[in-house]
Order: structure tokens, then sequence, then C-alpha cells
């Protein structure tokens, strides 16, 4: 028992025990819930630390349960589930103090805070994952743990929307599993290889890889919301701002596009996937995700269902960089996947606090928030310029190596507009509020507004996430060529997947 | 040659990183502080680092940040110098102005929290030798922009507006070229630039990205609108450093003699000529002092931009013609500015006659009459071009000047505005009139040529025609509002509804609350926006198809 082959399963465990104990909470045992949530998502950022210093260091990690011959439930750490897990371990951190705050006083937070922290599970387990059966098993336990948070409400409209969510996912999950169980049959067991699984066989049928590929990623595009698999992600805008932080950034969202990454680098690899011509079509189908997204985008009034379009819209940016062959597009699709998880994040806690402490739900309704919120508007500002593409914020460095990706591999024709138009409609939608927010004048009223005392415009545990996470959209696009930041750790990543 | 002193003695090899780094960076630091007290006299602290290293960094002085971005790479070269220089001493000068001028009240907050991020990305850019870091610094500064030009009037807000959708289509023209560019080369470096083959969706990008910040004939509508509309002190940095930034660009990124851009060089200089004569046209009939200052400056810019034109068409004169090009677009730099700070003092200040006879040797420096730095701007280029494009020289000398006479005509028939007497900002302008009046050439490099006395017999003339037809009959003048072809479109909206797309994307910002008042203007800003738009998306896929 050395840490290169318990590591994985601790991360797991870290947040597994403390959400199983907390189902076995009484609902008013308030400090006791609290302890352990911040107890297991500390304790996960201390371990993922560790393994990110180790992976770094070319050291290997890896868990491994041989369920059956030829069944192993692997875990394991390459530069690319990493990148995921730290992603999903820090946002999760500050996701829990977020939900802490959010959720005080109401009922229910045992069953919550018991199917959170399995959420995070699932979604670490599945970055961890070493072959696609143990993908797959991850795959569909997350979207079993996150039903009752999408649903948490209660309401109509929350059982609705989690109902939509269910269908869809299951029906994703399901063909996912099919076209697993069919690539298994013809290839044998499945591992990640960076570099590509199937790269190393010969003599496979390419209409039978034709349509596995199509089956995975119609699987997948389901999660990550791919046009016209994305019916539910505007629908589960009912859950709750912590919920919704975890699904568009943390979690569902970002497992989906995780998972299609994986499927095109680690099982495919890109030589393979290049001389089956399946790229062109995956990149299709972003583009259009892509334009389709904002455009709806921009006629919402609902400030939840905006951000919403907005992620189907913005989460594809990460399946056209993998659609993209060539490294410096994979270092724009790859380093999306954390630009846009912090960059969105930041969105939806500040649309948490405008709801939360004004009760303002609706775009129409934010006028001169800027100066009854400064802080939250301020962080929402700066994500809001970092999904436009406005320099130094992170999302300009995922938009201009997409954009040197595109003109590297002669696609610049198509990609290009794509990008500009995505940016122009980015803009439209995002800078009326931020005038709305800043430069309008206030009403006498708000729609319902909380009074507190202290000197902060919202309680610490509700205002620090957004503010943290702002900031940190700001450095790591400001100090991108540093050491460690996303984009540097997306190059070992895009170094090693082609090779290089 | 030029303003510059040879300083850089002065200074110990360990202080020029620091003063480098500070260039970009005080304004950036100072940013924050905007709503505090320091906010209003920071707009002048700012830019003092700039000035230093403009005076006492040594030219060639480089500096590697790795780790910042996506690896900043800054550099002082001898264009980059003179840029330097003289947009520090205006930024100065206009940051002072800010604080001590009618507005001073005001300028804490919003105004200086978006004049230090401006100032920012014009001291990046210029200090700028790799492709991202000069576009962060100029998207930087064109997007704060915007809040310097949102005053408190609805005029001002459509007029920023409408800066803003222009600005942020040249933004992503910019990005689409530079990364056109970045991957030709395999490096974002600007040493490593050189030779490398420009595509023609490039050149076409660049010229439309850098073209609307020069306000070329058709890219131009932002500009009346925002000069008009604007508080005086951010039109006085809009219409000298920022505008010239986009020059800069052309020069950083399109070298004359790269195979393929004369065609171009052509296309630019058809262009510019047309800007020049619109400009003159247009501004003539404006009926605010402002207006005919914007229009002028539309003039101005064709000029440059068919000058640059030559340049490309004509390697083999591009060197003296480019460094005179420069001296040329740092005079327009210095006296525009002036001009419009000039505005500003005669409306609120004391000894108004005075005033008014500094405005006037600064419209005459501007229309190139003997003795001054406009005249030994145009020498410098008469001496580079050889004797061609001269009548387009003339043309513009004579245009300029009738534009002059108009601007003080119109100045002088204005009724003053109360304000409570202020010193401070006449003494600025006492102090930089003789700057823009004589540079960027020191007076004793100033001779007498009687060259200058041509388009002036000539301006004249046409002036003495203008005015006598239209004597008797005023009516007869057509009426150009400020911004000409934006309302136009606006009119052709009004007549053909049916061409609105109801769902119109709101790029130029909340259409909602603004629809029910004024739904003509906010249909035209957005068709503004949208029409840029298209011609973006035409050239995009016109030019890159073929490879």
């Amino acid at each position: 028992m050395s840490l290169s082959n318990t590591l994985p399963a601790l991360i797991l465990v870290s947040s597994l025990l403390p959400g199983l104990a907390i189902f076995l909470l009484r609902e008013d045992s308030h400090v006791l819930r609290t302890s352990l949530n911040m107890f297991g998502a500390i304790a996960k950022v201390i371990l993922v630390g560790v393994m990110v210093w180790g992976v770094f260091h070319a050291q290997s990690f890896e868990t491994r349960w041989t369920l059956a011959p030829g069944l192993d439930l692997v875990l394991s750490a390459d530069a690319l589930s990493v990148l995921f897990v730290a992603l999903s371990t820090g946002l999760w951190l500050l996701t829990t103090v977020y939900a802490i705050g959010y959720l005080e006083g109401t009922p229910h937070r045992s069953r919550f805070f018991g199917f959170f922290s399995l959420c995070v599970t699932a979604t670490v387990g599945l970055a961890m994952a070493g072959n696609l059966f143990t993908f797959v098993v991850f795959y569909e336990l997350l979207t079993l743990a996150t039903y009752p948070l999408v649903a948490h409400k209660g309401t109509p409209a929350a059982v609705r929307g989690a109902r939509i969510y269910l269908a869809y996912t299951l029906s994703g999950g399901l063909l996912l599993l099919i076209g697993a169980v069919w690539l298994r049959t013809i290839a044998g067991p499945v591992d990640f290889v960076e570099g590509g699984a199937l790269s190393d066989l010969s003599g496979l049928d390419p209409t039978a890889l034709r349509w596995i590929f199509a089956l995975l990623i119609i699987g997948l595009g389901v999660k990550a919301a791919l046009v016209p698999l994305h019916g539910w992600l505007p629908q589960a805008m009912v859950a709750p701002a912590p919920v919704s932080s975890l699904l568009h950034a943390v979690a569902v969202v970002k497992a989906g596009a995780f998972g299609i990454v994986r499927v095109v680098y680690d099982v495919y690899g890109v030589e393979l996937a290049g001389t089956l011509q399946l790229l062109p079509v995956l990149g299709a189908v972003a583009a259009i995700t892509i334009i389709y997204g904002s455009i709806k985008a921009l006629s919402q009034d609902h400030l939840k269902k905006r951000l919403a379009y907005s992620t189907v819209s913005q989460v594809s940016y990460i399946a056209l960089g993998t659609a993209i062959l060539g490294p410096l597009a994979t270092i724009g699709g790859v380093v999306h996947l954390v630009h846009q998880g912090i960059m969105k994040i930041t969105l939806f806690f500040a649309a948490g606090n405008y709801a939360e402490n004004l009760g303002i739900h609706k775009v129409s309704e934010m006028d001169g928030v800027g100066r009854r919120m400064p802080g939250t508007t301020l962080a929402f500002t700066i994500a809001a310029l970092g999904m436009i593409g406005i320099p130094p914020v992170a999302g300009f460095v995922s938009k201009w190596y997409l954009g040197l990706g595109a003109v590297e591999a002669g696609v610049a024709h198509w990609v290009l507009p794509v990008l500009i138009a995505s940016s122009l409609l980015n803009a439209a939608y995002f800078l009326p509020i931020l005038y709305r927010a800043w430069f309008k004048v206030a009403p006498t009223a708000w729609p319902a507004e909380q009074v507190r005392g202290g000197r902060l415009e919202m309680p610490g545990a509700l205002l620090w996430p957004p503010v943290v996470t702002a900031a940190l959209a700001l450095a790591i696009g400001l100090f991108a060529g540093a050491p460690y930041s996303p984009l540097e750790w997306t190059q070992l990543i895009a170094a090693r997947e082609y090779g290089l | 040659m030029s303003l510059l002193l040879d300083l850089t003695m002065q200074l110990p090899g360990a202080a020029v990183a620091p003063l480098m780094v500070l260039t970009p960076l005080l304004p950036l630091l100072l940013a924050p502080f905007a709503f505090t007290a320091i906010g209003r006299w920071g707009l002048a602290l700012g830019v003092l680092p700039a000035l230093l290293t403009a005076l006492l960094v040594p030219v060639g002085s480089a500096l590697d940040l790795s780790w910042v971005m996506l690896g900043v790479q800054l550099e002082l070269d001898a264009t980059g110098r003179i840029f330097l220089l003289f947009s520090g001493l205006i930024w100065l000068a206009t940051g002072l102005y800010a604080a001590t001028g009618p507005d001073r009240q005001h300028v804490a907050g919003r105004f200086a929290l978006f004049y230090q991020l401006a100032l920012a990305g014009n001291l990046l850019l210029i200090l700028a030798a790799d492709i991202v870091t000069f576009y962060v610094g100029f998207a930087l500064m064109g997007l704060s922009a915007y809040g310097l030009i949102l005053g408190r009037s609805q005029r001002a807000r459509r007029a920023a507006r409408l800066y803003l959708g222009f600005t942020l289509v040249g933004e992503l023209a910019l990005f689409s070229a530079l990364a056109l560019l970045a991957a030709a080369a395999g490096s974002t470096r600007f040493d490593e630039l050189a030779g490398v083959p420009v595509s023609d969706a490039a050149v076409a990008l660049l010229l439309l990205g850098f073209g609307i910040k020069l306000a070329l004939p058709g890219l131009h509508p932002w500009l009346p609108l925002s000069y008009t509309a604007a508080p005086l002190a951010a039109v006085a940095v809009l219409s000298g450093p920022m505008m010239k930034a986009g020059l800069l660009g052309w020069l950083r990124f399109l070298p004359p003699g790269a195979p393929g851009l004369e065609p171009w060089g052509t296309a630019l200089l058809f262009l510019g000529t047309l800007g020049v004569v619109l400009g003159s046209l247009l501004g003539v009939l404006q009926r605010e002092p402002r207006a005919v200052l914007a229009y002028s400056s539309i003039a101005k810019m064709g000029l440059i931009s068919a000058l640059f034109g030559t340049a490309l068409t004509q390697p083999a004169i591009a060197e003296p013609l480019l460094t005179a090009l420069v001296l040329f677009a740092m005079h327009h730099l210095l006296v525009k500015p002036a001009l419009f700070l000039g505005v500003g003092v005669w409306q609120a200040g004391p000894a108004r006659v005075w005033v008014l006879i500094g405005i006037g040797l600064l419209a005459a420096s501007l229309a190139g009459l003997p003795l001054t730095g406009g005249d030994a701007a145009k020498q410098a280029l008469k001496a580079a071009l050889n004797g061609q494009v001269s009548l387009l020289l003339v043309v513009s000398a004579a245009g300029t000047l009738v534009l002059m006479v108009r601007f003080l005509y119109l100045l002088a028939a204005r009724a003053p505005r109360a304000a409570p007497f202020s010193l401070i900002p006449l003494l600025i302008l006492v102090v930089l009139l003789p700057i823009a009046l004589w540079g960027p050439f020191w007076p004793t490099e100033i001779a007498l040529s009687l060259d200058g006395l041509v388009p002036l017999t000539m301006g004249a003339a046409v002036a003495a025609v203008a005015w006598w037809l239209t004597q008797d009959s005023p009516g007869r003048v057509p009426r150009i509002p400020p911004g000409d072809l934006y309302h136009w479109v606006a009119r052709l909206r009004v007549m053909a509804p049916t061409l609105t797309w109801r769902g119109a994307p709101d790029l130029g910002i909340a259409a909602t609350a603004t629809t029910a008042a004024r739904p003509r203007g906010t249909q035209a800003e957005l068709t503004g926006a949208g029409l840029a738009m298209l011609v973006l998306i035409a050239l995009l896929l016109v030019s890159l198809l073929p490879d």
C-alpha cells in the first residue's frame, strides 16, 4: 500500500464518506454537517494538490479493482484527468461554502449535501477513470446523484425540470453504454491511453468504429448540451443556485465535454479520428451549437436562462477545439474546460446573489444593481467580459488558441467566422446586462429585498465565492504564461497527446 | 529633427526595466483608486512614467515578461519612442485639464477609471513587441474609451453605443488578422514576423480593424457623433493619441515591401483620397465647431491613409516616406487635442480674445500655413514623395484651411457658457500652444516656405465662391448632421420597416428601455453595427476562401 496506488481511491473517498455520513445526520445538526462538508472539501483539495505535484514530476498513480476477469475498475492520474480533478475539486470547495450560506435555514439540507457530495464523488471518479468501463459507471452515477439536486425545491416546476433532465441524461447514458459495450466486443477492454487506445489495433471495421463513435459522442453530447441534445439544460435552471453552478461549471456539462475529449484523444487518438473523417462532423455540430446557443441567449430575459444558453454555446468551444486537428486547437479546447468553468461558476454565484439578496431574477430588473451590490457585480462583470473573450480575462486565452489552431489546421475560413460571430453575440447578450447594472438608475424598490445588517452587501459565504472565482478568472488569464497555470498544464497535455 | 532630446545617458541601467514596466502598470494601479480622493489628480499622475521612459530610456531597450499573459514582450524602438513621448504629452495635458477644468467636480469616479484604463492600453500597445500584447493594449484602450464617451446626456450615450459597436467589430477583425499572422509566422514576436508573407485575408482584416480607429470613409460614422457629444477631455485623447494608435498598428503589421501588398496600397490610396474629399466637403457643411473639427480629423486621417497606401505601392521610397508620415501624424496628434482643449478653455475661461487668437494659431498650424509645424511636416512629406501625389497634398491643405476658417467662424459666433473662472486650464493651453504649434519640430527647424500659400489662395478662392453662392439663400446649403451615413441609414430604416429584424442583437446595448422613447435612433445604431458586422463577415468569407 503506497501512495501511488491509494491516492486516487483516497480522493474518491474524501467526498464519498462525508456524503454518506451526512445522509445519516439529523436535519438540525448544522455544525456537524458543515464540519463534515468542509473537512471533505479541504481534504480533497490537499490530496489533489499532492497528485498534481506528483503527475507534474512524472509519478504515476493508479488504483485498480478487478471486478471480474477483463472487467477492471481503474482510477488513475494522467495530465488530462488531473486538470479536470483539480478544477472540480477547487470549485467544489467554493461551491460548498456558497451552498452552506445559500441554504441556511431551509429544509432538507442533509439530503441536499449528501447528494451534493455524491455528485462530486462521481465527477472526480469519471475524471480519474482509467478505462471506458469505469468512465461509464461514474457517468451514470453522476446522473443519478444530480437528479435529486435539481428537484430539490420540490415545486412542480422543479420536479418537471428534474424529470426532463433525467429523461435526457438516462437516454444519453444508454447510448453511451451501448457504444462502450459494442467497442468492448470488437476491441477488448479499452484503456484510456495518451495517443489513443485504438491506434495500436489494426483490422477493425471502420464502419463499426464510425457508428460506435457516433453512439459515444451522442451519449456524451447530451450532458455536454450539444444541439439538438441540449433541451434539458435551460429547464434545469429551476435548481437552486449552487446546483446550477455545479451543473454548468463543475460536474454535469463538463463531464460530457470531458468525455468527448477522452474519446477523441485517448480512445480513438487524433490519427485514427483523422483518418476515419470523424472530426468534421463533430466540428460542425459544435459550431452550430455555439451559434445557436448564443442566439437563444439573446432573447432570454430570465437571467439564469440566459446564462444557461450561454453555457450551451460556450461548452461547445471545448468540442470545437477537440474537433480541429492540431496541438494548438487542442490547447484552446481543453484549457476552456477550466476557463469556462471558472467564469461560468462566477456568473451563477452572482445570479444566485441577486436572487437571494434583492429578489432579482430577470435581466430587466437589474438596473442600477452595481451600486447596490458592487462586489457581486464586479465579479459578474469580469466573468462576462471573459466570456466575450476580452483580454486579459481567461476566455481570451482559449479564443486565441482556438483561432491559432484553426489557422494551423487550415480551417480558418469557417472557424474564425464562428468565433467572431460568437464573440459578437456574447457581447450582445452580456454587455446590455453590464450597462444596466452599472449605468442605469436603480428603481425605488427592489423586487424582494432582504434586510440585513453588516458591513458587506451579502453574507460572506455568498459574497466571497464569486469574488474569488472572478479574481481567479482574471489571474489565470493575466498570468497564463506562469508555471502551473491551466494554459501551461494544457500545453503539457497537448504535447503528450500528439507525442511531441 | 524633432523634439526628442538625448537624455538617455542620464539613466542608470537598473532603472530601465522598472520604468518600462511602470509605464503601462501605473495607470492600471491607479484605476481602482478612481473613486477615491486620488482619482482626480491621478488623471495627471498616471502618464508620468511613460514620459520618463520616452525621455530617458535608451532606444532598443527590451523586456521579456514571459509569465505575464501569453509572454509579454516590451521594447522601446525609435517609432515607439516618438509615439510614447507625444501621446504622453497629450495624455498629461488632458489629464490636467480634466482635473482642473469646468467638469472637475465630476471626473473622479467613472471618468477617471476609464481614463486610466484607456491610458494603460495606449501605453501598452506602444511598447508592445509581440502580437498579443499589442492586441491586449489596443483592445483595452478601445473598449475603455466607451466609458469616456459615455457622458450624462442622451446624445453622448447614443454616441458611445455606436462607438462600442464599431470598436467591437474592429477588435474582432484585428483578432482574426493577428491569429492569421501569428499562425503563419509560428511566433507572436514582432522581430520574427519580418519577412513572413501576409495573406490577403490578414491584410483586409488589418485595414478594417485599424481603419475603424482611423475612421476611413464608410467606417467613420462613430467619429462625428463621439466628437460632438463626448466630454471635451475624452475627445482630446480620442482625436490625438488613440486615433494614431491605428497608424501605429499599420506600421507594425504591414511592412512595405512584403509580397502582395501593392494592390492593397492602391486601394488604400483610393480610400484615403475619398476620405480627404468627403471629410472636407461634409465638414464645411457642419454647424457646430466640434463637428467641423471631427470631419477635419476624417480628412487628415484620409491623407495619412492615402500616404501609407502610397508607401505600400512604392517600397523604394517607403522608408523616408513613413518617417515623414510619422512626423506628420505626430503634428496632428498634438494640434487636434490642443484645439479641442482650446474650445473648452474658450467656452469657460478668461481672456477670451487671447484664447481665440491662440486657437487661431493652432488652426493655422493644422492648415500648414508658413512658419508652423504643420508646414514643416508637409515639407518633410513633399521631400520624401519626390513630387508625387502633390495634388492630393494641395487639396488636403486647401480643404483643411477652409475647414479651419469655418471652425473659427462658428466658434466665434457662439455664445459663451457661463462658468466659474479657472486659471489652470488656461495655463495648460499656454504651455501646450508652442508645443502644438511647432511640434514635433524645434522652432529652429522651421524654415519659411511660401509653398503653403498655394493652398491658401486656393482655399480662400473656394471659400469666397462658396460664400458668394450661398449668402443670399442659406437654405440652399444642404444640412448634413454629424455622423452623416448613420442618419441616412436611420432614415432608410424608417422608410423600409420590413428590413428590420425584430430580434436583432442589441449590439450597442439595451434597446428595451429606450426603444419606446426613440425607436428611430436605436434601430439605427443596430444598423450601424450590423452593417459593419456584415462588412466584416463578407470580407472574411470572400478573402479566406481561395488560398
